[in-house]
């Protein structure tokens, strides 16, 4: 054990504000990005909801339908979708960042990487919007 | 570095990234019908009958399941991250980790129910 010392040396610690993300634009993307997990959440929820008043019949199905019809949750899920809207585009982004494809030993462009992500965004959207609306 | 705690991390990566994929391309066409659409009347609503009938087809239970279970990991990770940048609250992580995870596991098993009982 070490002999005790009249001046011990202290441990350093900077001091952060829990407000350190809003110092810089770049920490402030990097924190409305992973927010949008909140949105996700929050999101998963009303489906795991929907389909429960869809398998309660008719009555509980119109009460979904209103709850959605309140201005205060048609504001927030408009928040939402921008929300889910930068998780896409930043995640497709991030294939780039982890993949790194050739053609004829040249590498491909950080876009034409991250493009086959956007098109299967879109495809998706599509088929989803789709099965919704019943459309055959 | 204590190498031992991570042998989890893999797995959790895993249904983390794999739900990131699904959420982004998923979820926001689920919003913008059901959430805005829809309740504003831009759209017509297909309403109940159609949503059963959709939701008690076999493949769309499996879309459900995956879509929940996935993106319910996805958001329990990465909430769990966030709050421990934000807060710098390093020590809480492995507690924050089992309430997330917990609640992600649960409101899958929750959504398997409902899937059944349509």
């Amino acid at each position: 054990m070490a002999a005790y010392s009249e001046f011990p040396p202290r441990e350093y610690r900077s001091e952060i504000s829990n407000w350190w993300w809003l110092g810089r634009w770049r920490y402030l993307k990097f924190i409305l990005r992973e927010f949008s997990s909140l949105f996700v959440a929050y999101f998963l929820v009303v489906t795991v909801i929907q389909v429960g008043a869809a398998a309660g019949g008719p009555e509980a199905y119109a009460a979904f339908q209103d709850w959605m019809r309140e201005p205060l949750m048609i504001v927030i899920n408009i928040i939402a979708l921008l929300f889910l809207i930068l998780h896409a585009v930043t995640w497709s982004n991030l294939v780039p960042k982890a993949v790194f494809p050739r053609r004829r030993g040249v590498r491909l462009s950080e876009l034409t990487t991250a493009l086959p992500s956007y098109i299967l965004w879109l495809v998706a959207t599509v088929v989803v919007a789709g099965f919704i609306m019943g459309w055959k | 570095m204590m190498m031992g705690k991570r042998a989890n991390e893999p797995a959790v990566w895993f249904l983390f990234g794999t739900g990131g994929f699904i959420v982004g391309y998923l979820l926001p066409i689920h919003i913008l019908m059901f959430g805005i659409l829809f309740p504003l009347g831009a759209l017509e609503d297909p309403g109940y009958e159609w949503m059963h009938t959709l939701f008690s087809n076999p493949l769309t239970r499996i879309y459900l399941v995956v879509l929940c279970f996935f993106g319910f990991f996805h958001a329990a990770h990465r909430i769990r991250l966030t709050l421990v940048d934000l807060f710098r609250i390093k020590h809480l992580e492995m507690a924050l980790g089992w309430i997330l995870y917990t609640a992600a596991l649960a409101g899958s098993a929750f959504l398997l129910y409902e899937v059944v009982s349509l």
